[in-house]
């Protein structure tokens, strides 16, 4: 066994091969994003429901990834030095999400109950949250939490890019307190994103786990994202050699604990409710425990956790590309659901409606951060070439 | 690999210094067993013997007496029994953490503590034990919580916390004791050696139950270690878990709050390493440990305090957002009255303790300066306990009816208790360091460089053994177990693997001090069946914990408690876990013992002049004479030949 490995293949991505994709990638955007667009006045209060579903799913994805980015500094994980510019690359859309936030912020009204003043006024129990749940409250706050995933995203990668070129270690060091105070930052504002974009839906209902709710859900969308990048970027034939089944094999072991970690989370929120059965609280869940939306909500016990548990607890599952990508792509679809699950209530408490309105959003955000990302990988290396540690990552084997 | 036991950087130390070999280590960690007591253990011992007999008093005097002698009352019902239950059975969780979860995330630098964490764990679950047993008042009906069919036709109700509270203990303890022992089986083999006393000789080799370090016994062993880390990691979770039901199910303000299961599994990891750096910073001079448990070690340590401190910040933050979001004034009473009531000097401390001194660690000086963070970690015990004084009593102590508020003083009872609990902990922690090996030797030899069979230049060459004459061949005089030769290291000892395979031979087996990596592919062992009797325990426990409960609540004694239904599966998650965990335990410890034909103290293996150095620095191999290839004289030339010398040949 070679403690180092030396890169044996090209790391950057050849510029006519990749940028037809990004552009692709974009022309799909704006064609679904127009399809979307011309469809909003027929069904304003849905389209707008559907805008926000699909904006928390990538903006969440790309959280998780930077998360994940944060952690693995944090912890000077060597295996995972490969990785780490395909996280980057993965997190990159944030700065473009405050963007996309904008028509959030122009449809409240359609969105939340308290984005009426007058009605939340008139309510004894709701006067007093008037300071926090208010516009223009709510509108400083996502620009709060926008920023700071925007500079904590951009700091990391201009500090990871100058490794590039420079090679200087202290970089190393640099990204790693970065991430001590990134941490911090991320794991609160996207706990209050939380709070101010679901749980304010029903601006009586309250949990306090639901920050941690929504890391689990994120930490999850990021990895799944992660593996299938990896896979998309081994099947346009590179870095086969450099991101191996090594690597595949130990993040497909954090997707196994994580989506543990899930339905840990989710089970101590429905039990805790379920079990002290005060009214104010299990309103949320009788809704949720009721019809179609109580289908949903057997589908998420199996498919957030159950089947991919199962699935994952095997060994050739984590280190075979194609059922590591299907359990990736599996948990991102259960992960929409998930969010979907928390959000539409709100419109259509009685029974779930979906229209295709709900896709042609999903695919138009999709496809816009995708070429997002694709861009992000075009236009630098896809490894940190300058950081001393990578052939011992390229190395890396389990034991 | 991620193997940190020498610096990928030159800037980070590396994890053990002092440039130990196999040997070395040895004698350090078996010495510490084998010296006689230091003036100073005995002065520990007699104090927190004293300690302990006044606990045992106190203990004596509450059961007689009634539970009437503490200072509780209503509305104040629970007050320091709860405290330092929970107080106890958060610290035991970073034992767990140490040698569980740190292992799943392959950092290795927790070899060198993990033992003495794990036994820490024991002792705090114990004192757990005693006072969530005797806060029960009439302790002689403790058994009204064990499922069996009573004379009275009543069965534990298991929609109640408190069921789930003795499955969750008992669960935890019973697993940690298998694994503490598990980890300690090798060890207690390589005491077994040096024994120079008979007694001593019996006692550890009756502890070690014939463990002889062989390549197949050290496959299974391994597995089932991974499985039991994969096992003890979501139990230790669960066991805070379902500690923290037992308030946050309640519909008391301050006690119902969603975020209590890893807000309290977080706490009790940081009070748990906070007790490992007060333990560890002082044993680890007076024991002359300094070399394995080096600066880097409590750096690590201290930097895993600062992070878990960050997160039960966000927990107490949301906590209190919460109450002011929720808009509920009995909720937003409990935290004004924490903050500015009667008992805000706890609140107080407990802020002071738990938030703000740890962010001391962001110093390197502190995290690297031994007295300094053991002062922190100090005031982290203190600040923990407060917290569950916190939680506990100012719930209570002002409730929903104004007439009934009271105040919870406690009595010289409930004072000479919380001392009593350190005295049953350090007491047979103090026993554990004299008898046992404190430090996971078998572990830390195997984290060492020269440890990686492909590692070439040895730091310490060591003098190869000289050359004996093979022992007179003389099979016909008797029966013949088969041959063995020793081999100088790991990599050799592959090396001569391959090469008698190659040759034909089949009934081959190593001997070495720790797992070699990569010699079970060498001898053409498949992959270990251990998983698959974990996975039929597993099974087992879910389906049997399952059948129980809905059989005695729907079936047995069908009673509607709580307004919940009779068959409510959601209250049976927490025992169908706990009982899942511990039959799936028992499988893989079961799985071991049988696939590897222990125990079984004798074998002809035993019986090679220099075999006792296979648990210290003596790397084996043997030949069975049952191998069809083996031949009486040609064989201990082969052996010679692949590398091995002192050849001879083992008698039944």
């Amino acid at each position: 066994m070679n403690r180092t490995r030396t890169i044996t293949e090209p790391v950057t991505v050849s510029t006519h091969t990749a940028k037809p994709v990004a552009l692709v990638l974009l022309a799909l955007a704006v064609m679904t994003g127009a399809i979307s667009v011309s469809a909003w006045s027929a069904a304003p209060r849905h389209s707008a429901f559907s805008y926000l579903t699909a904006l928390v799913f990538v903006t969440s994805m790309s959280v998780g990834a930077l998360a994940w980015l944060l952690l693995l500094h944090l912890t000077g994980a060597v295996w995972s030095v490969a990785l780490r510019r395909l996280l980057e690359n993965l997190a990159s859309p944030l700065p473009w999400s405050a963007l996309l936030f904008i028509p959030v912020v122009l449809n409240l009204g359609r969105l939340y109950v308290w984005a009426d003043f007058a009605r939340i006024s008139a309510d004894p129990g709701l006067a007093r949250k008037a300071v926090w749940l208010n516009p223009t409250a709510f509108t400083a706050r996502a620009a709060l939490y926008f920023t700071t995933w925007a500079v904590v995203t951009g700091l990391l990668r201009l500090s990871s890019i100058r490794q590039d070129r420079t090679g200087d270690p202290a970089h190393i060091r640099r990204m790693r307190s970065a991430s001590a105070w990134g941490t911090i930052g991320v794991g609160l504002t996207s706990s209050f994103a939380a709070f101010d974009w679901l749980m304010s839906f029903d601006p009586r209902w309250t949990s306090s786990i639901f920050g941690v709710y929504f890391w689990a859900g994120s930490l999850v969308g990021g990895l799944a994202a992660l593996i299938l990048l990896v896979l998309v970027v081994h099947a346009a034939g590179w870095l086969r050699e450099t991101i191996t089944a090594e690597h595949l094999h130990d993040l497909g072991k954090l997707l196994f604990g994580f989506v543990i970690f899930w339905a840990y989370i989710a089970f101590s929120q429905y039990f805790l409710i379920w079990y002290a059965n005060f009214p104010d609280e299990t309103e949320w869940y009788v809704v949720r425990r009721a019809g179609d939306w109580n289908t949903l909500s057997w589908a998420l016990v199996f498919g957030h956790f159950v089947v991919p548990f199962f699935l994952l607890l095997s060994r050739p599952t984590k280190r075979s590309p194609f059922w590591l990508g299907f359990v990736a792509a599996w948990s991102l679809v259960f992960h929409y659901a998930d969010l979907y699950w928390v959000i539409m209530p709100a419109l259509s408490p009685s029974r779930p409606e979906p229209r295709w309105l709900d896709a042609s959003w999903l695919l138009t955000l999709l496809f816009f951060c995708g070429a997002i990302v694709a861009r992000a990988c075009l236009k630098r290396p896809l490894v940190p070439i300058g950081d001393a540690r990578l052939p011992e990552s390229i190395a890396f084997r389990n034991s | 690999m991620n193997n940190h036991s020498h610096a990928p950087f030159a800037e980070e130390p590396p994890w053990i210094t002092g440039n130990h070999g196999f040997a070395s280590l040895t004698n350090l960690v078996c010495g510490l067993v084998e010296r006689r007591a230091p003036a100073w253990w005995w002065g520990a011992f007699l104090l927190a013997g004293a300690i302990f007999t006044l606990g045992g008093l106190m203990t004596a005097y509450v059961i007689s007496t009634g539970i009437g002698v503490w200072g509780m009352n209503s509305p104040v019902a629970w007050a320091f029994d709860i405290t330092n239950f929970v107080f106890w059975v958060g610290i035991g969780h970073a034992g767990t953490l140490i040698s569980a979860i740190l292992y799943l995330f392959r950092q290795k630098w927790r070899s060198s503590l993990n033992r003495f964490a794990e036994a820490m764990t024991l002792f705090a679950v114990a004192c757990a034990g005693l006072f969530v047993t005797i806060h029960l008042g009439r302790v002689w009906l403790f058994w009204y919580l064990i499922p069996a069919p009573s004379a009275n036709q009543i069965y534990p109700n298991f929609r109640s916390a408190l069921s789930w509270d003795f499955a969750a203990v008992a669960t935890y303890a019973t697993v940690s004791t298998m694994f503490w022992y598990y980890g300690l089986i090798p060890d207690f083999g390589s005491l077994r050696d040096r024994a120079t006393g008979r007694m001593r000789r019996f006692v550890y080799g009756l502890l070690a139950l014939g463990w002889r370090s062989s390549g197949r016994h050290w496959h299974n062993y391994e597995s089932a270690y991974l499985m039991l880390a994969g096992l003890a990691t979501p139990l230790v979770v669960s066991v805070h878990t379902i500690v923290s039901f037992d308030f946050a199910t309640s519909v008391v303000p301050g006690w119902h709050s969603t975020i209590f299961p890893p807000y309290f599994v977080n706490g009790a990891i940081f009070s748990g390493l906070a007790m490992v750096i007060t333990l560890i910073v002082p044993l680890r001079v007076l024991c002359g440990l300094t070399d394995l448990v080096t600066t880097r070690h409590l750096e690590t340590m201290c930097k895993l305090i600062l992070a878990t401190s960050l997160l039960l910040s966000y927990g107490y933050m949301v906590e209190l957002t919460n109450a002011w979001y929720s808009g509920n004034a009995y909720e937003q009473f409990v935290f004004t009255n924490r903050m500015a009531g009667p008992y805000a000097w706890c609140y107080w401390t407990m802020i002071a303790c738990n938030v703000v001194l740890p962010q001391l660690f962001w110093m390197r000086w502190v995290r690297t300066t031994p007295w300094a963070m053991f002062s922190v970690a100090v005031c982290v015990n203190v600040g923990m306990w407060f917290e569950r004084f916190v939680i506990v009593v100012t719930s209570l102590h002002r409730d929903y009816l104004p007439s009934s508020w009271g105040m919870f003083y406690p009595t010289w009872v409930d004072m000479g208790l919380l001392a009593g609990g350190f005295g049953l902990f350090a007491t047979p922690f103090l026993l554990f360091i004299r008898f046992v090996p404190m430090v996971a030797l078998s572990e830390v030899k195997a984290a060492l460089p020269e440890a990686n069979p492909h590692h070439t230049a040895s730091p310490e060459a060591e003098p190869a053994p000289a050359p004996v004459p093979p022992v007179p061949a003389d099979p016909t005089a008797g029966p013949c177990f088969g041959a063995m030769a020793r081999f100088r290291g790991p990599e050799e000892l592959t090396a001569a693997v391959v090469e008698l395979r190659a040759l034909g031979f089949q009934r081959i087996d190593t001997y070495s001090p720790f797992p070699i990596h990569g010699i079970e592919k060498a001898l053409g062992l498949g992959r270990s069946k251990v998983p698959l009797f974990t996975l039929a325990g597993g099974i087992f426990g879910l389906s049997f914990a399952q059948w129980l409960q809905w059989y005695q609540s729907a079936i047995g004694y069908p009673l509607i408690t709580g307004g919940k239904p009779i068959n409510s599966t959601e209250a049976f998650v927490p025992i169908d876990f706990e009982t899942m965990v511990l039959y799936a335990a028992f499988g893989s410890v079961g799985a071991m013992l049988l696939l590897n034909g222990l125990p079984r103290l004798y074998h002809p293996v035993f019986r090679g002049r220099s075999f006792a150095r296979a648990t210290d620095d003596g790397f084996f191999l043997t030949i069975e004479a049952r191998d069809p290839k083996f031949d009486p004289r040609e064989t201990p030339a082969q052996l010679a030949e692949a590398g091995g010398t002192e050849v001879e040949f083992l008698a039944h």
